[in-house]
């Protein structure tokens, strides 16, 4: 088992006295929270499991935007954002009564539609869709390796919005709303017309100036791009990410795991029942794990890029140096990373009253030699935080493998082209499994933790002997001269 | 002559090379199957230890793999199979014995082919079976000046 050097410990919680003052000091908060979820619609090949460097910026472009016009929407209307994954942009608003919530959750829709077709005009991305929930809410905040917060908002309405969006019922160009627990479908032209978002959008931009300019200027006392230019490699195995943009990607190659803790909703929707002293035993024990995870990147001998929690979803990429190194390592790797994980980080989840890690992993094939990586990272600094977003086939995979194979506590699904570049033995392992559409994924195959441990000592056995095989030293010579063979290193 | 024929026996020749194109194409059996190489020689082998390369798919080419690589086409791009100044004195001494170059090429070919055997067996081993790092059972030398130090140090010792 990793154990880190200086373990996380468990301490009693300050709670923030607001959603927007959450911080290092008072990582969590309690209260009124509206969820909206903004997915903008990229060509799924082309773009957001984009393999070259130059496609991947536009979609990095595109993601940048909005989320400039989410943090400029959040801020106006008492928000902030709180997740950006991929394609999607979480912002909570905190709200007082259910009877306002209605209204300012469909005035943000309208706000978000008119400043996306102001930002992107002509060009853009192939267009995008809102779904929201509202509902008391836990959120709490933690730092990752690189210095990224996450901010996790721990709530059935923090997930509903997602979880509507990925079963399609919210078509383009509306936001479905689940306001007072009743689901309803607007178009966002007619939240834009009722809400006078475009009128409103004039008023404020006099001068030329758009939205996003004034709140970035209302905001650029927090908005330190100087300090931001220090974020820097914190640890030893933090991939040196500097300080990526649209512009400047940080690209590499790396495969990519996503853990999703099990029994998160049921045990978030009891808290919130519950008592205070429930609902900060909740976010005491999600903190902490928040915490192990980074410390679980933190010493493990590879190196990673931690990206920010998805609600319950930790995600990770473990990148290799080149192209060779990334094929080496692919062969064993990402089964030994996924099984170290449900070592150290298993009976935590559990003894925080979760049922487990389900894991998912991709690397999204083997790239192209002339590829600059098959992952570009770029970091969206808005309100003082950089936002960590990945794109690349290995993201993609990865967080999809939830939705077609959802694989339980101590299973492992992963994208068929990478199961092909296993060592055979584990690939024997994997099995067909369903889809919510079919009886077998054309894309995962899933396996047993505990099959694949079994599998990868016999093929770490396997290792020895052939070390042992191949490790004799000596060559004797015809003329019965002996000689030791020992390669050199190398002038480098 | 004498070394590029003490090789060819060794080997399984494809292209034996000539005065004026030093470089002879064979294969070596290794742990894995059968490898090709291109091995080429400097005008005195046993001076200076020839270069060797092979393409197959599965090599590792990166330093701490004991290789060399300068590009595909670059002739420098090889296995750093020996430490050279090892070599040089090792028949440097037995060419001061007086001992016969015919016998100091059979053994000079013989150290080439195993040696290279060995690394091709190595490679193929981590390759096949993921092995990421080269392992420390393998013993080598360090990499510049240190490796060069290590072996100094070692003779020292056997004296």
């Amino acid at each position: 088992m990793l154990t880190p050097t200086h373990p996380p410990t468990l301490q009693r919680l300050v709670e923030a006295s607001s959603f927007r003052s959450i911080s290092k000091a008072t990582p969590f908060w309690f209260g009124n929270l509206a969820h909206l979820y903004l997915e903008i619609r990229l060509n799924l090949d082309e773009l957001e499991g984009a393999e070259s460097a130059r496609k991947a910026e536009q979609a990095h472009d595109y993601i940048r935007n909005a989320a400039e016009v989410c943090h400029a929407v959040s801020t106006y209307l008492g928000g902030q954002v709180l997740e950006i994954h991929g394609r999607t942009i979480h912002i909570g608003l905190e709200y007082t009564s259910p009877a306002e919530i209605g209204d300012r959750m469909k005035e943000a829709s309208g706000l978000i539609h008119v400043l996306l077709e102001r930002t992107y005009r002509s060009g853009g991305p192939d267009g995008w869709r809102i779904a929201g929930d509202h509902a008391p809410t836990l959120t709490v905040t933690s730092e990752g390796i690189h210095q990224d917060t996450s901010l996790v908002s721990l709530s059935p309405a923090a997930n509903f919005p997602a979880k509507q969006l990925a079963r399609k019922q919210v078509p383009r160009w509306t936001a479905g709303l689940n306001i007072n627990q009743k689901w309803g479908v607007h178009t966002l032209e007619e939240l834009a017309t009722a809400y006078r978002c475009r009128q409103r959008v004039q008023e404020l931009a006099t001068g030329g100036r758009s939205l996003v300019q004034l709140v970035e200027a209302a905001n650029a006392e927090t908005i330190n791009f100087s300090s931001s230019k220090a974020i820097r490699q914190v640890s030893a195995q933090a991939a040196p990410l500097g300080n990526p943009s649209a512009e400047s990607l940080f690209s590499c190659y790396g495969f990519v795991l996503s853990m999703d803790l099990d029994g998160f909703t049921k045990r978030v929707e009891r808290a919130a029942v519950g008592s205070m002293e429930d609902k900060r035993k909740l976010a005491e024990d999600f903190l902490d794990i928040m915490r192990w995870a980074a410390a679980f990147a933190e010493r493990h001998p590879d190196t990673f890029i931690q990206f920010p929690f998805a609600g319950d979803n930790a995600i990770f990429a473990v990148t290799a140096e080149t192209l060779e190194d990334y094929k080496t390592r692919k062969k064993l790797s990402p089964v030994k990373t996924a099984l170290e994980w449900e070592e150290t980080m298993g009976d935590r989840a559990r003894a925080a009253g979760y049922g487990g890690w389900g894991q998912s992993l991709a690397g999204g094939g083997s790239p192209h030699g002339n590829s600059k990586g098959n992952l570009h990272v770029a970091g969206i600094l808005l309100g003082g935080r950089r936002f960590l977003v990945g794109i690349g086939p290995g993201m993609r995979h990865a967080r999809q493998g939830f939705t077609h194979v959802d694989p339980s506590p101590k299973e492992l699904a992963m994208f068929r082209a990478d199961i092909a570049d296993l060592h055979e033995r584990l690939r024997k392992e994997f099995y067909d499994c369903p889809t919510p559409l079919s009886d077998r994924s054309a894309n995962y195959k899933k396996a047993e933790l505990s099959g694949m441990k079994k599998a990868l000592a016999e093929v770490e056995a396997e290792q020895r002997r052939a070390v042992q095989s191949v490790s004799q030293p000596k060559i004797v010579l015809p003329s019965a001269a002996v000689v030791t063979h020992r390669p050199y290193g190398g002038a480098h | 002559m004498l070394f590029r024929r003490a090789v060819e026996d060794r080997l399984l020749i494809r292209d034996g090379g000539s005065r004026r194109n030093p470089r002879i194409i064979g294969s070596i059996d290794h742990a894995g199957g059968r490898a090709e190489v291109m091995i080429t020689q400097h005008s005195n082998p046993l001076v200076s230890s020839p270069w060797v390369n092979c393409r197959a798919p599965w090599i590792r080419r990166s330093v701490d793999w004991h290789y060399m690589n300068f590009g595909r086409k670059d002739p420098r791009t090889q296995f750093c199979w020996v430490l050279d100044l090892e070599w040089r004195e090792h028949f440097r001494k037995r060419i001061d014995a007086g001992e016969p170059a015919a016998i100091l090429c059979e053994d000079a070919a013989h150290w080439m082919v195993e040696a290279m055997r060995l690394v091709l067996s190595r490679h193929w081993h981590g390759w096949e079976l993921g092995i990421e790092e080269w392992p420390p059972e393998w013993e080598d030398y360090s990499h510049g000046d240190a490796g060069v130090n290590e072996y100094l140090e070692r003779r020292c010792r056997a004296a």
